[in-house]
């Protein structure tokens, strides 16, 4: 039992946790550099065989030893699931550990300091209670026996941003999951007039109602428009124009134009078909994410105590996180309580 | 019009180095007025292009280019007019020069205002396109600053640059208030790439860069946490990081097309 904790507490270690960080950043880069198969090829044995032989003769037998190491299908390698889901345990167990704390600091209930690096003259209380609350901060003042404590905080809930950062990564770590393995998607093509299943065992059609090419004055190529319908059974259940980055959404599937063909007689489109039950999850986990982010970064939690004791004023500062300007602030603020 | 912003860019890199290695106080200023005047040009020309386009400035690299500076140099000057500290002001506009000379490189044609192709007619191309180009002017500023945590003398000929802790918050700073921007790109490049392609994520090329670069300023901050990595290492980081975003914007394209990587992103 304390070994299996041991280890909790070990993934949990920032070194541990840069250390994932860094492997992932090989993996990424990696998977920039080397061609990456299409999903739908590498499903499909015919089209990888083509695939392959065409990417031999343009790059070289290194492709089939790149293929046979999962090289060319990182998305897939063993290796990333594995590193992303030891990225989530890690992010967990660092998240456990600390949110109690963090907790209290949002709430404000962090201890006081004991060391005050800045000792000034003495400095009647309303008038550094003013500048605070002028700097947006909400000041809170106990006194007794001749000293005044006084606690000063400014966006403390920015306590939490860390929390949600790593609450996102686990989002978004589990989004890749539902993504990768409930996902689905299907490439049809479809003559005008025509109707096709769109398979992955949804009992849908998808019907070609016309198909258009829009110019622009000049010449150029303002959109592609194709009109499409959906079909369950007998009835329509949606239709609608699917142009280049507007799909036709039903029921959590989307259609996409993907492409389209001169056919004799008509022009004939392919149509993406996909159903991503992750991409929800991937949303909220990059809104939270990028809230996170923005806090800790645009709206650090500052604290600043004082002790007004008869014969001096003792001053220290605190932030959340990394926050270069939280001793600057409190430079300004002395500045300031020194020219009135 | 570039030319004249890269005039007044090497204007400034001049004062400004005047300044930092031969104390000359009037130095700081003629190096702010020559950014400011760059800043300004910039401003103006994007705008131009932009009402003469009837869209936003951000069809192709090189008007990214432009939108990159322009970050880069506002960054600059609200980081300097915050911090009242002007002795950085050299790497800062050598960054910004470095940014400048890869604009220019790119092929003339793509200075003609053109109108958008169907694929990049998206609410979301001004969003991911100026979310970026702040990221990338910020962060790349942060890294310009850690070139100057690493290469600032010791002792006696360090005298006149700023202390290495007070570079060490400045380029956390610039970083810290870029990576927002950079989260704010790749999250709006899922969700353009979602409705245009039918997946928010699918390891192009580009796509994937981005996310090492992504990951690279996040290790970043996780080695700053820990308290372990101090100054020059923790600057070496960031400039290795800062070098991977810039190989992104210039040399990565170059890359894909020479070894035909197949890309769906224009740029
Ligand atoms: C391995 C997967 C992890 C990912 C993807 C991740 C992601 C992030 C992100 C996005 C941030 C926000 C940076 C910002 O505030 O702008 C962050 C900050 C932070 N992370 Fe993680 N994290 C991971 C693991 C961990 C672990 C295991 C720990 C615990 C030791 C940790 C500790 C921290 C701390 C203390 C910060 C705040 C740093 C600062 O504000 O400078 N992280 N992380």
């Amino acid at each position: 039992m304390s070994a299996l904790r041991q280890a909790w507490r070990f993934l949990g270690r920032m070194g541990v946790a840069s250390s994932l960080l860094f492997l992932l950043l090989l993996v990424a880069l990696l998977a920039a550099l080397i061609p990456q198969l299409p999903p739908s090829i590498a499903r499909d044995p015919a089209r990888l065989a083509a695939w392959l032989t065409a990417a031999q003769e343009r790059w070289g037998p290194v492709m089939v030893i790149l293929h046979r190491w999962g090289l060319l299908t990182v998305y897939r390698f063993p290796f990333l699931a594995g590193l992303l889901s030891v990225l989530a345990l890690s992010t967990l167990s660092c998240t456990l550990s600390r949110w109690r704390a963090a907790w209290r600091r949002a709430l404000r209930r962090a201890a006081p300091p004991v060391e005050f690096p800045l000792s000034l003259s003495p400095l009647p209380a309303d008038r550094l209670r003013s500048a605070l609350r002028e700097r947006g901060y909400r000041v809170r003042t106990a006194s007794g026996e001749g000293t005044t404590h006084l606690e000063a905080d400014r966006y403390p809930l920015s306590e939490l941003a860390t929390l949600a950062t790593h609450l996102a990564v686990l989002l978004l770590v589990a989004a890749c999951g539902l993504s990768g393995w409930l996902g689905w998607q299907a490439e049809v093509t479809v003559r005008a007039g025509e109707a096709v299943p769109v398979g992955g065992g949804a009992d849908l059609w998808v019907r070609n109602d016309s198909f258009a090419i829009v110019h622009s004055p000049d010449g150029s190529v303002a959109d592609y428009r194709a009109e499409v319908a959906l079909l369950g059974g007998e009835q329509e259940v949606a239709r609608g124009r699917v142009r280049v980055n507007h799909p036709l959404r039903f029921r959590g599937m989307a259609v996409y134009l993907w492409g389209f063909q001169d056919w004799e007689g008509g022009m004939s489109v392919t149509l993406k078909v996909v159903r991503d039950p992750g991409a929800g999850l991937a949303l909220a986990g990059g809104l939270l994410l990028l809230l996170g982010v923005t806090a800790s970064a645009y709206l650090p939690h500052r604290r600043i105590c004082a002790r007004l004791e008869p014969e001096r004023t003792l001053l220290a500062v605190r932030s959340s996180g990394r926050d270069d300007a939280a001793a600057a602030e409190l430079e300004a603020l002395v500045r300031e309580l020194g020219e009135c | 019009m570039l030319t004249a912003v890269y005039v007044f860019l090497w204007a400034s890199l001049l004062f400004y180095g005047l300044h930092l290695l031969a104390g000359r106080r009037w130095g700081a200023w003629g190096g702010a007025a020559g950014a400011a005047a760059a800043w300004l040009i910039l401003t103006g020309e994007l705008a131009v292009r932009g009402v003469a386009a009837g869209r936003w400035p951000l069809a192709n690299r090189y008007e990214f280019g432009l939108c990159f500076l322009w970050a880069l140099l506002g960054v600059y000057l609200l980081l300097e007019f915050a911090t009242s500290e002007r002795r950085w002001g050299g790497f800062g506009i050598a960054a910004a020069l470095v940014v400048a000379t890869m604009t220019l490189a790119r092929p003339v044609e793509e200075r003609a205002i053109s109108p958008l192709t169907p694929a990049l007619r998206s609410f979301w191309l001004p969003i991911h396109g100026l979310t970026a180009a702040i990221g990338y002017g910020a962060c790349t500023l942060a890294g310009a600053l850690a070139l100057m945590e690493l290469v600032r003398p010791g002792g006696e000929r360090g005298a006149g640059w700023p202390p290495p802790e007070r570079i060490e918050q400045g380029m956390g700073r610039a970083a810290s208030l870029g990576f927002p921007w950079l989260t704010l790109s790749i999250l709006t490049g899922g969700i353009w790439a979602e409705a245009a392609w039918g997946r928010y994520w699918g390891w192009d090329p580009k796509e994937t860069w981005s996310l090492a670069v992504w990951l690279a300023y996040l290790l970043f901050f996780h080695l700053r946490a820990a308290r372990g990595w101090r100054s020059c290492r923790l600057a070496g980081m960031l400039v290795a990081a800062t070098a991977l975003l810039l190989f992104g914007f210039a040399g990565f394209p170059a890359l894909v097309r020479m070894v035909r990587l197949e890309s769906l992103h224009g740029f």
